[in-house]
């Protein structure tokens, strides 16, 4: 399932948080064609979200039945600052956020063109895929407080308190 | 006999040096009278299938059996309803359908009269002189419908036919066209649709293929006995949105 360049979240984190609260309301089970409903049975982006909420770990998926991992209610029941920490922790590793990060830890003024990840993305997608990944990547990386984005400038800046404490945050 | 058959049909690309199959040694058989949609999400090659099985693009390997003759060329008893209604914009409601019979050699007179039938039959009447650009995307779409059936095919392929449309407009113009459908006015046999909405393709078809992604294959499909117009919060709907909820679950996610 993973694509070249290792795993990376397909859908948005709004879409994903509301999925996971919705579980969460429902006990923490739920029939995957209830949920369907609340995607208008758009298939795409079910399973977008679906497999994101599944590379972080948080659901679990048997027959056509969708559970909410322990780590998933967790998660959940996190306060959004412990949330934020959670997500920055976790897409830390995934390779796409690696290279990006490293690149702008390189880079002197700490900032990079979206360009770049453009261009990264461009070889494992096509060019609808790629557009679709490279927001749903900031999307997550603005979330996790780890980048921001100037969209003036079209560019992507480490976020700075990032930058004060990164040893700890791996050793977890 | 069935009325259309695909055989081990695999489509292939190579890109970048890449071999990339789209859809990889789909079997499928539509009988008379069947309404069957093929449900996958984007990458499943469901657009490719249709355009297959028109005899509009040739399969890397595989046949097309029609009436159990095998095709090679666009087939002339069949006609698509596309998504993004493909309407000529500088020709009129009439003169894009027109221009279909034209192409099939139906003599100018008759030409105008069939035209006409349809662009009623689709309610569209008095519009026949507006430009695409002047239409609604309902009404757009109404003459894409138009512009299939006034050549009066004996299969109807449609590509994802609702999906441009907001969801007011789509499930008007859904309810109409099951209508026409069930009331068995039409020339149209059997249908083929493709869709990656779970609950129109349970609202319309009589079987449901479900396609993988990259590349597409079937990995099942269901039947739908339950009388027409269905009702969607009916327990009867709701087992079968499990059933296919579970199939596709199943099939596109790892565990």
């Amino acid at each position: 399932m993973d694509d070249e360049g290792g795993q990376c979240p397909k859908a948005g984190v709004n879409e994903v948080i509301g999925f996971l609260e919705i579980l969460d309301d429902e006990s923490g089970k739920i029939d995957a064609y209830k949920i369907g409903k609340n995607f208008g049975h758009q298939l795409d982006q079910l399973l977008d979200v679906i497999q994101t909420a599944q590379i972080f770990g948080f659901l679990n998926v048997s027959e056509g039945d969708l559970l909410l991992t322990d780590f998933g209610k967790q998660f959940v029941q996190s306060s959004l600052e412990q949330r934020k920490k959670i997500i920055a922790d976790f897409i830390r590793e995934f390779g796409v956020f690696q290279l990006l990060l490293d690149t702008l830890q390189e880079h002197p003024a700490r900032a990079v063109s979206i360009e770049y990840l453009e261009k990264s993305l461009g070889e494992s997608y096509s060019e609808g895929e790629m557009n679709r990944i490279r927001d749903v990547i900031l999307d997550w990386g603005r979330y996790a407080e780890l980048v921001w984005v100037d969209s003036d400038t079209q560019e992507i800046h480490l976020e700075e308190e990032e930058e004060a404490m990164p040893p700890d945050d791996f050793s977890l | 006999m069935s009325l259309l058959a695909l055989k081990s049909i695999t489509k292939a690309y190579i890109e970048k040096g890449k071999y990339l199959p789209v859809i990889d040694e789909i079997n499928l058989t539509i009988e008379e009278g069947e309404f069957v949609v093929v449900v996958g999400p984007s990458g499943s090659g469901k657009s490719t299938v249709i355009r297959i099985a028109a005899g509009l693009v040739a399969p890397t390997q595989g046949t097309i059996l029609y009436k159990g003759e095998p095709i090679s060329s666009p087939n002339p008893n069949a006609s698509i309803v596309f998504q993004n209604f493909a309407l000529l914009p500088w020709l009129t409601v009439q003169e894009n359908i027109e221009l279909v019979l034209e192409v099939r050699n139906i003599p100018p007179r008759q030409r105008i009269r069939t035209a006409l039938k349809y662009v009623d039959l689709v309610g569209l009447d008095s519009f026949e002189d507006a430009y695409p650009r002047e239409l609604s995307g309902g009404m757009k779409q109404r003459v894409g419908f138009a512009r299939a059936l006034a050549v009066e095919p004996e299969i109807l392929f449609m590509d994802e036919p609702f999906s441009a449309l907001d969801i007011l407009t789509a499930a008007d113009l859904r309810e109409e066209f099951l209508k026409f459908w069930t009331s068995g006015k039409l020339s149209i046999k059997s249908i083929v649709m493709v869709s990656h909405n779970i609950e129109e393709a349970i609202l319309m078809s009589d079987r449901i293929i479900v396609l993988s992604s990259r590349p597409g294959k079937v990995v099942g499909e269901i039947r739908i006995a339950l009388p027409r117009p269905r009702e969607p919060h009916s327990k009867e709907f709701e087992n079968i949105l499990d059933q296919v909820y579970s199939l596709i679950i199943s099939s596109h996610i790892s565990k």
